[in-house]
């Protein structure tokens, strides 16, 4: 089922229609609460990975890491209150595939990628997978090295640690930067993700997963 | 180096935590309703699910259900 009629049959489908953007009588781009919006461009996103990096080695991993945690929760946070503020139940109160798909449209609105959740596993195994495609953040930093978007780990960490009410971690375990068809997350305990941390990177997210199965 | 890049960057590591949440604030603003995105539109796979279900169960149920610890 598409997106948007997931959402529709379950009454949602004003909180993802309409232009989020106007101007003012000056011709300034604002928000429909008036506060005035500027777009930051992919070379910012370089240039803020550069200075990062430039003072130490890994910082901007880490703190794009942190930040997209606290990113996270702050999305599912103001969802919350945008459902309550229209008589829907909150996140953790919606059928599984409409919180789903409200993730999936979060991401593609915000120009991150497509995502496709996964929950095969999760109940025999306890994971949960993320898929990405056409990543933002892998076109914008091409030229780097290693995994592009810890920050989207990092959304998904926080994001899924509000609905799911657990400590969970998320990595990347598979990114289109370093020649994988597409960008793979899992979500699960850290202590399970600290045991193949040191894999990633070296093994596909296939024979990652598999030992998470095991 | 200046000695004002220095205390920049002293300074920097200092308040690290709050530069996170700073920018994190910035990146998750959303106005409601939430922006249109052409790829909503496009048709993609459900969710693959656990199981099938007769009468779909809360996001809340599914997630308190997963064994995450294993």
């Amino acid at each position: 089922m598409a997106t948007n009629d997931v959402l529709a049959s379950c009454g949602l489908s004003d909180l993802v229609a309409g232009e989020p953007f106007g101007h003012d009588a000056e011709g300034r781009l604002i928000d429909p609460a008036g506060a005035r919006v500027v777009f930051a461009t992919a070379q910012a996103a370089r240039s803020l990975r550069r200075v990062l990096e430039t003072e130490e080695t890994g910082a901007w991993h880490a703190t794009m890491k942190e930040c997209g945690r606290d990113c996270g929760a702050k999305i599912a946070a103001r969802i919350d209150a945008v459902l309550a503020g229209l008589d829907k139940p909150v996140l953790t109160a919606l059928p599984l595939e409409a919180c789903l798909a409200l993730l999936e449209h979060l991401f593609a609105a915000h120009g991150w990628g497509r995502l496709q959740l996964d929950l095969a596993d999760a109940a025999e195994h306890g994971i949960v997978v993320a898929r990405l495609e056409h990543s933002f953040f892998v076109e914008t930093l091409a030229e780097a090295d290693g995994f592009a978007d810890a920050v989207l780990a990092g959304i998904l960490r926080g994001f899924f640690g509000h609905v799911s009410g657990q400590a969970l971690d998320c990595e990347e375990i598979a990114c289109a930067r370093s020649g994988a068809p597409h960008c793979t997350f899992v979500l699960t305990a850290p202590e399970r993700l600290a045991a193949i941390a040191p894999l990633i990177g070296r093994e596909d997210s296939e024979a990652l997963l598999a030992r998470l199965r095991q | 180096m200046t000695s004002a890049m220095l205390r920049w960057k002293e300074h920097h590591y200092a308040r690290a935590t709050e530069f996170a949440q700073l920018l994190a604030e910035a990146l998750a603003h959303a106005p409601a309703p939430m922006p249109h995105a052409p790829a909503a539109t496009v048709p993609r796979p459900a969710p693959t699910l656990p199981k099938p279900r007769p009468a779909a169960p809360t996001a809340a149920a599914v997630f308190k259900a997963i064994p995450w610890k294993k």
